[in-house]
This record gives structure tokens, sequence and C-alpha cells, in this order.
């Protein structure tokens, strides 16, 4: 079977990442690839744990993949990294939006946000990329650009979408009035140095 | 080029190309986008309709009309429409009629995961089932021009994987079509048992007809490949099924219902072993099995949650690719009412009185999980308003401490009924409407309440507290839920009524209001760590240290925790002393 590039962007609801995927996606499919997405709506997009899965290549079928076969997993929370790290297929690379974000289990104290995540994910996915997009969105003036950052990020990794199409899918996918915001945010993204994860 | 659509999107195209002339629906999960989406086709009128029931008859009427006509809905909803769908069946249609029903195995967004294409084999109309995007627009084509020619109406079935999956669509184009005639035919569309009986003659006829048709349409794909294992599925299954049996010879059933014994016997015959695949129940696989031919199906294949790739080889005993491990105890995530939802306001207020809830559908529904636990029951849409009257009839005491919660948007789908019941029988029902303006589960669609069409014209607004009141109720308060002590006392003053009783309350969805109010802050010289604030289960509050901790960022302003504070503890910010 020919080669799928598998990416799994994982995170919390309302971390912009269902707008991410279609990012992604159109950015394949303008680099003529065939390429499938698939979502999840509804009730896990209240502050739930959720999943957006972008797959392209000559031929894709299925519109999901399972665990071990991701050659990317984009985690936009560290808990979340750690939870979808079976994604990742062995030889598959993680990249991180170094946040933090309480789900209401370990907020009321009912469980225990696991504080060696990062050495977890070190140990588990040894070394995987990790970014500080908060804050450059932040930098940026607008911390909701962290996804796109991401974006920026994971695109050096995709050299089969060309730097074309990915300014053609952020044309057609964003807004106009937020278009240069996005385009400096994924620029910005490209350019971003790995950071050494701190310790907690 | 090509556009990437979501398999709705690729629907809403395929209605506009078809020449939809009317759409209607109530909204649900994985189905909703399929209006949202066709909103952008000023040619097709479309409408939110207060519950699925009244969206297909009013689609029933646009096809007796002569226009084409598609109702969408989720897969429960076509249980609300379920009394129209059976004798639509036996009354065919005039201009085409296409019902989407959106399917959700794996149950994503869903209290079930009934499979609804026995609603076609019940009502004997043909069943359509995309595999992709691309498919998902071309078989609404497909589909009308099935239902003007055998004069059915059409289900077109889809699933989550479906539905919200997206891939490349070539779009085509608009084509023009002239209402078919009305003429007046009372034979055909007066279903009283003289006729009836004539139409369910033709009703079993067209059955034949449509199976023949199944086999010639060439619809259905033959594909051979390797003939030592042959798969007969459909739908997104079919997606998977390539890609885990990549040498494996498949029928690719489009149209599931009725089936064509001659193809699938001729299929049979050309492959060394038998498999059906498909999510859910057996569906194709009994219809199979029946006509004497050796499948396998169920017996490997899981009739629960959805199917996948890897699911598919594990059933084949094929090889799986090995995975990270990660510890089993990891903290969930699971979704939460949002930091200023009103909901949690009246919610933690009726746990703090100690009652029975019996619950709806909603995004309030969320406050039955943990810290809040608040719901004592959920079943469908409009449930919890009979449930509680139940109760009441079962044991008396049960009236004085039970009270049915239900959001604005169920109330009017299928809650008003029950309302009605409590006020007829005189069963002393006490029912909150949790009014946040909005339906907001389903991502913040308009209702009859709101003032607001789909399109987003103004319209008449029903008024609530009126309209339950000419059903009879002679108690009805309307009260903010985040003024606490207040609202507690209207629960109170209901429960206390004799006669059924309803407090609306009141107060806009948090994500519709753009404004937020100065966050609060915990004093901590004043906190003393009772973790009352931490019950109300809002993501701006946490745990931190022995103290509490309100994230500045998150924190809308609401005030609930603060007003439930014993200690008194937590303030604005800036009037926390530093
Ligand atoms: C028969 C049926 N149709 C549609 C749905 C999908 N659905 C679940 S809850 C809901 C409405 C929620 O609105 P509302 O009652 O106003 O509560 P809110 O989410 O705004 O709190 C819908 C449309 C369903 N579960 N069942």
């Amino acid at each position: 079977m020919p080669k799928v590039t598998n990416i799994a962007l994982v995170g919390v609801g309302g971390q912009g990442i269902i707008l991410a995927g279609k990012l992604l996606a159109q950015a394949a499919l303008q680099a003529g690839h065939a390429v499938k997405l698939s979502e999840i709506h509804g009730m896990a997009q209240r502050g739930g744990s959720v999943v957006t899965q972008v797959r392209f290549g000559s031929t894709v079928f299925a519109p999901t993949f399972g665990p071990g076969e991701a050659d990317y997993v984009v985690a936009f929370e560290r808990l979340e990294a750690l939870r979808h790290l079976p994604a990742l297929a062995p030889d598959g690379t993680l990249l991180l939006n170094d946040t933090l974000i309480q789900p209401i289990t370990t907020a009321t104290g009912k469980a225990a946000y696991p504080r060696d995540v990062l050495e977890q994910l070190q140990a588990k996915a040894p070394g995987f990329a990790c970014f500080n997009a908060e804050y450059t969105a932040e930098k940026l003036g607008n911390s909701k650009v962290a996804n796109v950052i991401m974006l920026g990020a994971l695109s050096i990794y995709l050299e089969d979408i060309p730097d074309q199409a990915w300014a053609e899918a952020l044309t057609q996918v964003i807004p106009e009035r937020y278009l240069a915001l996005n385009k400096e945010a994924f620029a910005v993204g490209r350019g971003l140095e790995t950071k050494i994860p701190p310790k907690l | 080029m090509k556009e990437l659509l979501s398999g709705n999107e690729a629907i809403a195209c395929g209605a506009y190309e078809a020449n939809v002339k009317v759409a209607t629906a109530y909204p649900g999960t994985p189905s909703t986008e399929i209006l949202e989406s066709i909103i952008q086709y000023p040619e097709i009128k479309a409408q939110w309709s207060p519950n699925e029931k009244v969206a297909l008859e009013v689609a029933i009427g646009a096809s007796l009309a002569g226009a084409r006509a598609l109702v969408a809905m989720k897969h429960v909803g076509l249980n609300v429409a379920a009394d129209p769908w059976m004798t639509l069946s036996y009354t065919g249609v005039n201009g085409g009629l296409v019902l989407v029903s959106a399917d959700d195995p794996g149950m994503h967004s869903s209290q079930n995961e009934q499979d609804n294409r026995y609603y076609a084999k019940m009502a004997k109309v043909p069943l359509l089932e995309p595999t992709d995007s691309q498919e998902a627009k071309d078989f609404v084509g497909v589909a009308f021009k099935l239902s003007e020619t055998f004069e059915t109406p059409v289900l077109l079935r889809t699933t989550t994987r479906v539905a919200h999956s997206k891939g490349p669509v070539t779009t085509g184009e608009y084509r023009w079509t002239p209402l078919v005639s009305y003429a007046k035919e009372p034979q055909k569309w007066v279903m009283v048992p003289a006729y009836a009986r004539l139409r369910h003659l033709f009703v079993e006829a067209r059955l034949e007809d449509l199976a023949d048709w199944a086999w010639k349409s060439g619809l259905n794909k033959l594909e051979f490949r390797d003939k030592t294992i042959g798969v007969i599925t459909s739908g997104v299954t079919y997606q998977y099924v390539r890609e885990a049996l990549p040498e494996a010879s498949v029928l690719k059933l489009a149209l599931t219902y009725p089936l064509s014994e001659k193809q699938i016997r001729l299929f049979a015959e050309q492959v060394e072993q038998l498999y059906v695949i498909e999510e859910l129940d057996p569906f194709l696989e009994e219809q199979i099995a029946a006509w004497g031919i050796p499948v396998t199906g169920k017996t490997i294949i899981p009739r629960t949650g959805e199917l996948s790739v890897q699911m598919i080889q594990k059933a084949f005993g094929l090889a799986q690719p090995t995975h990270i491990s990660i510890p089993p105890t990891l903290a969930s995530r699971p979704p939460v009412l949002c930091a200023g939802c009103p909901h949690r306001a009246s919610l933690y207020a009726l746990k703090r009185l100690g009652l029975k809830v019996t619950g709806d559908i909603g995004c309030y529904t969320l406050g039955a999980l943990p810290p809040l636990t608040a719901l004592d029951s959920c079943v469908c849409m409009g449930a919890s308003i009979g449930m509680a009257s139940g109760m009441a009839l079962a044991d008396q005491n049960y009236a004085g401490n039970t009270v049915a919660v239900i959001g604005d948007s169920t109330f009017l789908h299928t809650g008003i009924q029950g309302l009605l019941d409590a006020v007829y029988n005189g069963t002393n029902t006490t029912v909150i409407i949790l009014d946040n303006r909005t339906t907001a589960m389903t991502g913040h669609q308009d209702h009859p309440g709101t003032g607001v069409t789909l399109t987003q014209t103004k319209t008449k607004a029903v008024n609530l507290s009126k309209l339950v009141e000419a059903l009879g109720v002679e108690q009805v308060q309307i009260v903010d839920p985040l003024n606490q002590e207040k609202f507690k006392n209207a629960v109170e003053e209901a429960l206390a009524f004799p006669g059924p009783a309803v407090v609306i309350a009141r107060r806009p969805c948090i994500l519709k209001i753009k404004k937020t109010a100065t966050p609060y802050q915990v004093d901590p010289t004043r906190c003393d760590s009772c973790h009352t604030c931490i019950q109300i289960g809002c993501p701006a509050v946490s745990v931190a240290g022995c103290h509490v901790a309100i994230n500045q960022s998150a924190c809308v302003g609401c005030s609930l925790c603060a007003q439930i504070c014993p200690q008194g503890a937590i303030m604005k910010a800036g009037e926390v002393d530093a």
C-alpha cells in the first residue's frame, strides 16, 4: 500500500484544533495529495479531550487511523500529549505546545495531574519537539493563533507540502481580516526553535 | 479544482445541485451542518423546525406540492419523525423526498447507537449509504431520481465518520427543474384504511422493483481482486475494508436496502469465503444468511461501537502495529459546562436543595458528571417532564422533592406535551425550563423561542411564560439562576404549589454574550479550604495546594462561586487586599 502520512492534532476543546485541521488538510489538498480529515463535534467540544486526524498521500481510504500509526502527533497540551502518545508510530514525531490546562478531574482534586508529564514524554518519545506557541502568540498580540504557530512548526517536517500550498490554504480558510495575523503566526511558527522542555 | 468538504457540506452541495427547493431539520450531531451549510444557497428555502416530526411533515407538504424536499436529522430524530415516516412510505412522493439520517456509532454525541438502517427496512423504502464526501454529494442526486422514479421517499444514511470527515469533492452543476405538477389524488395521499390497503400492495411491488433496480443500476460495485476472501460492505466501513484487506474482493453496496439476491449470490459464488463487515447490527448479514448463503459476520466483527481498520485486521488475525503504552490511570478530561454557564447555577441550587432531578438532553446533561452529579435521569428529548410526573404518580412523596429540568430548545421540541399531560391529569409536577435562549449543545442554533430563524431573519419569538400559562399552569416564575437565593426560593415555592408549576431559569448562554465581567479571586487569608466552590465544577476554579485558585483568564465573573463561598473569601479581582 502506498505511503500515507498520518497526523493527529490533539488537545482540549476550544484550542482551535478544528481550524488547524482544516488548514492542514487544505494545504495537503493544495499540494495535490489525496486527503481525508476526521473530527468530532458536539459534546467533546465543551472543554473535553479532542482529536482531529488528517491523512494524506497518493490514495487514502479510511478517514481515521489507529494506535501506532501517526507519523506526527501535534499536541496542544501536555496531558493530552501523553494521553495520545499511543497514536504515535515507532518512528513518529511528537510536537508539543507546552501548556498545561487542568481537566475538571484534577481541578477538583479527584485525580492528579501527573507532575512528570514531560519526563514521561521524554522517556517514551525521546527528542520530541517542544514549543511555547502560546507565549509566541501573545507576543503577536493574540493568544488564539497558537494553533497556527504550531502548524508553522509542523510544516518544516512535511516536505511534501510546499510553501505555496500553505500560503494558499491560509488564504482560503482564514477570513480576510485575520489573514495577515495568521500568516505572520505561521511564518513565526516555521522559524520557531524547539525549546528544551523545562522541568516541572 | 476539488473542494475539501465534510459529508454534511457535501450533502448540502448535492441538495443544491439536485435543485432541492425546501430543506428542513432540527439540529442534532452529527447532522447539524447540513442545514447550516445549505443556507449558502438562497435558491433553497431552508428552516429549522421545532422537532424532527414537524421537519418531515413540512418536507412531505413540499413534496406534495411538487418540490424536491430534503429533511435532515440525527439518528434518534427519526424516532420522533417515525410516525409520518412510516405512512409516507405508503403515500410515496410527488416531488422527490430524501431523509438524511446521521447515525452515531460509538456515541460521540448521543444517548444511544441505534442502527437506523432498520427504518428503511421497516418502512420498505430504499436506503443509500455513501462511503465518503464525494458519494455523499453524488448520492443526493441519485436519491432524488430514485425517489421520483419509484415514487418513494429515500433514506440517505450517513454515520459520524462520513458526516464529519472531510475529503475532496468535485462539484457539479445546478440544474433547475420545474415543480412536478400537482393533482388531487386522494387514493394516494389520503391514508384511510380503504386507500392504505391498496397502497400497501403498491409498496410491496415497489420493493421488488427496487431490488431489481439495485442489480441493474450499477450503483453497487463489484470489485474482484483475490477471490479467497470476499467482503460485502457499505458506508465508511468500505474504506476500512479496503485498507485492512487490500487484496480482498469486495461487493461495495451503495443501496443497502433492498438487496438484490441475484447480485449477492453472484458475488458469493465467485469467492471462497464470504464475509459481511458492517458497523453495529447484522443488518446485511441476516438478510444474506436468510437466503441460505454461507456468510461470516458478527461472529468476528463487534456489534457495538465504531469499526476501524485495525479492528478488521484483528478480526482476520492480521498483525497490528505496536504502540507506546501510557499509564492506565491517566486523569480523564470529560467535557464540562463552560465557566459562567447559567446551567451550573441552576443545577448547583437543585443539588443544594437535595432534590431528585429528572434530566433531559442539552448542555445541562453535562451536569450529571462529577462534581455536580445533579441529574438522576436522561433518556431522550422531552422525557424529563413525563418522568417527573411518573415519579409523582408512583409515590406522592416524590412530588415534593422532584423537579424536571429541560432546556428551552428541548422544551419547544417535545417538552410541551409532557407539561400538558401534567396539567391535564393534575399531576403535581415541577418543571424548570433552563432558558439560555439558544440550542447550545449542538452549536447555538436558533429555535422558536429566540426570535431569529435559520437564515438569521427576525421572527416572532414564542413567549415561554405565556405558552406555559396557556397550557394551564397556574404558577409560573421567571428568575435568573445566578441569583442563587432568589432561584432557590422560586424552586421551593414551585414545589410547594399544589399542581403543576414552572420556573423559567432565564439567563443567556455565556458563549452568546460577548462581554464578560471582572473575574473573581480568592482571598487566601479568608479561604479555609472547605472546597465548597470546587463542587460547582467550574473550569476556572481549581484546587491549588491547600487553597483554591481562580484562573483569571478563564473566569468570566459570573459570581456563582462568590455567592456560595461560606467564608465570603471570593471577591472581584481588585477587592482582595494585597
Ligand atoms: C430527537 C433528538 N433530536 C436532536 C438531538 C440533539 N440534541 C441534543 S440536546 C439538543 C438541544 C439542546 O438545546 P437546549 O435544550 O436548549 O439545551 P442547551 O444545550 O441550550 O443547554 C439537541 C438538538 C437529540 N438528542 N435528540
